[in-house]
């Protein structure tokens, strides 16, 4: 279905907020100043789902200001605010090293200068003993939020698994199945309230480590069934993320593709009201600038994120949006290209130095003797 | 994401660090600005690049002082969300070695404008745990719940809190007295089942309510009336229970359904099979030219080649 049947006001002003947003950004979004990388994914995230990232004209300037931002250690981060600091304060945070590969694939870019060894040691050293993710080195950000499960859940997905073992992802997966609340869906920690967002976070890690609608599936029958039971229950005009808590307008995303990857052979139509979901979106279409709302209400503006995730939200209810990687399906392809590219060249074996040193070695040594081994088997081994 | 307010720069008595008498030894670290073409460019205010440049030169210097704190405050009422500044604030903090109290009430305030910021929570946090001293949470939760009955973080903090200092007391209590006033407050209804979850033996008809009352059924019209009763009649008794010590059968947070099974996988790493089929091919051709002498070797080896 295209952008234009959605109904969701004028087009043109939305691709135009969004452009506004990759331009230039008031003082009073100071606060945004570190993760503007996350910004930018939104923003051409949201041109992407309206059809309108061709339209970009300097596509490579967007793509060199991205690897500007990427650590020599691995990682990026989200600006050059957070960049330049000394070595042992500045650390790459893994939402922008996601929101870094999201920019990058929606550009077009083959992520050829991304150092992936690093980048996967990088994440490695993120990771918890039980399993959870940190959001940044050393504990500078809180380690247990879900959505860096997520990130890195999809950066291993598309870099390789190389420094990550089957331990790893054991671990990993018991710790999202603990993040399961009472009601099945997930929360951020161990006991913590079910909420969509996290739900949805939780079942596409489950899918990036193959352990969701598999052999190795963790969540029983009963238990998807109760998470749909759980996503379905969240529509109330719109779609919410808690019981009882009001509509907001990107729980269309995170809500509608929890449901998704609960139950991939779902038609949205026959569980949710495409329609009262439709007319909630279009309310909270900002008029004045373009973007979409988080609550219809007089005092609010439209923002990056809600506009990001409605859009995305609406994709996913009409099929146009693969839900764990929050892209559109036209772009299946790049990302399987790229992931069959990452694992051909076997970068994501480990290629440090060294090994590369003594794979250099033995190759020489066993040709050098392969050559002696002729040698010594010129003579007819029949000769007495 | 809401909209930082502007009322720091509507201060008249404001002085740019660069103005500053005290901070005239210091040289702002202003990065060069060598990329025409960045992206969501922000208009910075000259407020806010003078702190970033003065908080740079502060980083570099490796300064841990009075002044270097409250460049980090400046810095933080213009962008809560830099993890890096209140990574650096901590350090500052654990140099000075000073007392906390003053860094509560700071956080409090911060909090209560910005009750949905990742960092001060988590900066919240650590404070809690280098004090070794959760007694001052449960009101600071409070406050905020006046605000935001069911603000996510707030809820989380509280049962970081109560698990790592064991303050369960009286908190089956204070969610069941905000289940009364809001029945359909599920956050209430998530604390009450951790608190007893983590408390109290429950048996398994009284946990299934908890299982499938909240969050799937709701929004069935019997839900409120049904669970009143519950809290009226049977919490009263889990509350009786709980304050007894009852300890039996203390659960840990347990899943619902099939336990989980993993296979192992294994994956084959073929460069490490190419490793060793050359190391063991080394080894039998240095077999080959020891065992020239040996009968059997050589025996092994001409019918090998006649085969071949």
């Amino acid at each position: 279905m295209k952008i234009e049947e959605y109904g969701i006001g004028n087009v043109r002003s939305h691709v135009r907020y969004f452009r506004n947003i990759l331009n230039v950004l008031p003082s009073r979004y100071s606060y945004l100043d570190s993760q503007r990388l996350v910004i930018a994914q939104f923003a051409l995230g949201g041109l992407s789902f309206l059809g309108a990232i061709d339209q970009l004209q300097n596509k490579e300037e967007f793509i060199e200001w991205i690897y500007s931002l990427q650590s020599p250690h691995g990682g990026f981060f989200g600006s050059k605010i957070m960049k330049e600091l000394p070595s042992h304060l500045a650390k790459p945070h893994i939402a922008s090293t996601f929101a870094a590969v999201q920019c990058l694939i929606l550009l077009g870019d083959e992520l050829d200068r991304i150092h992936i060894p690093e980048l996967l040691s990088w994440i490695k050293s993120l990771m918890n003993p039980d399993g959870s993710f940190q959001g940044a080195a050393d504990a500078s950000e809180p380690t247990d939020l879900r959505e860096f499960t997520y990130c890195a859940a999809f950066l291993i997905h598309i870099f390789g698994t190389s420094n990550f073992s089957d331990e790893d992802r054991k671990r990993a997966v018991q710790y999202i199945i603990s993040c399961q609340s009472p009601d099945t869906a997930f929360g951020q920690v161990p006991g913590a309230e079910g909420h969509g967002a996290l739900t949805f976070c939780a079942l596409a890690s489950l899918k990036f480590f193959g352990c969701l609608h598999s052999d190795e599936g963790v969540l029983s029958a009963a238990e998807l069934k109760r998470i749909v039971r759980f996503c379905v229950n969240r529509q109330s005009e719109g779609i919410h993320g808690r019981p009882h808590k009001p509509d907001d307008t990107c729980y269309t995303f995170w809500t509608c593709a929890a449901l998704k990857l609960a139950q991939p052979s779902i038609d949205i139509s026959e569980k949710l009201d495409k329609e009262r979901v439709l007319s909630f979106v279009r309310s909270c279409v900002d008029e004045n600038i373009g973007g979409i709302k988080k609550l219809n209400a007089k005092n609010q503006y439209a923002d990056a994120t809600h506009s990001y995730f409605a859009l995305a939200g609406l994709g996913v209810i009409f099929d146009d949006v693969m839900p764990e990687y929050m892209l559109k399906k036209d772009l299946t392809k790049r990302v399987l290209r790229i992931r069959n590219r990452v694992k051909e060249s076997k970068l994501d074996s480990s290629n440090s130095l060294l090994s590369r040193a003594g794979n250099l070695a033995l190759s020489v040594s066993f040709a050098i003797l392969s050559v002696y081994a002729t040698y010594l088997l010129r003579e007819p081994l029949t000769s007495a | 994401m809401s909209s930082s307010s502007d009322d720091y720069s509507d201060e008249d008595s404001y002085i740019l660090f660069k103005d500053r008498e005290d901070w005239r030894d210091v040289i702002p670290v202003n990065p060069e600005d060598n990329f025409e073409h960045e992206v969501v460019r922000i208009a910075y205010s000259e407020d806010f690049k003078d702190c970033f440049d003065y908080f740079r030169a502060i980083c570099e210097k490796d300064e841990y002082s009075e002044r270097a704190l409250e460049l980090t405050e400046e810095c933080i009422k213009r962008n809560h969300a830099n993890y890096s500044v209140w990574e650096y604030r901590r350090r500052i903090l654990k140099k000075l070695g000073k007392k906390l109290e003053a860094e509560y009430d700071y956080t409090q305030k911060m909090l209560r404008r910005h009750i949905k910021n990742f960092q001060i929570w988590h900066h919240r946090q650590v404070l809690c745990e280098w004090a070794n001293d959760g007694s001052r949470e449960k009101a600071m939760t409070e406050l905020i719940f006046k605000q935001d009955q069911k603000n996510y973080h707030a809820w989380q903090h509280r049962q970081w809190v109560v698990k790592r200092f064991g303050l369960y007391d009286g908190e089956i209590d204070f969610a069941r007295e905000l289940l009364i006033k809001d029945v359909y407050n599920n956050s209430a209804w998530n604390h009450l089942h951790f608190c007893i979850q983590n408390r109290v033996a429950i048996s398994d008809r009284q946990n299934r309510h908890f299982r499938i009352g909240v969050g799937n059924f709701s929004d069935r019209p019997e839900f409120g009336r049904q669970s009143r009763q519950f809290l009226s009649a049977k919490s009263e008794k889990i509350g009786e229970s709980a304050r007894s010590g009852d300890r039996r059968n203390r659960g840990k947070f347990h899943r619902f359904g099939k336990p989980i099974i993993i296979n192992s996988m294994t994956q084959l790493n073929w460069s490490a099979v190419l490793y060793h089929v050359q190391v063991i091919t080394i080894i039998i051709l240095f077999g080959i030219n020891f065992s020239k002498e040996n009968f059997w070797l050589r025996e092994v080896l001409k019918k090998t080649v006649k085969f071949y």
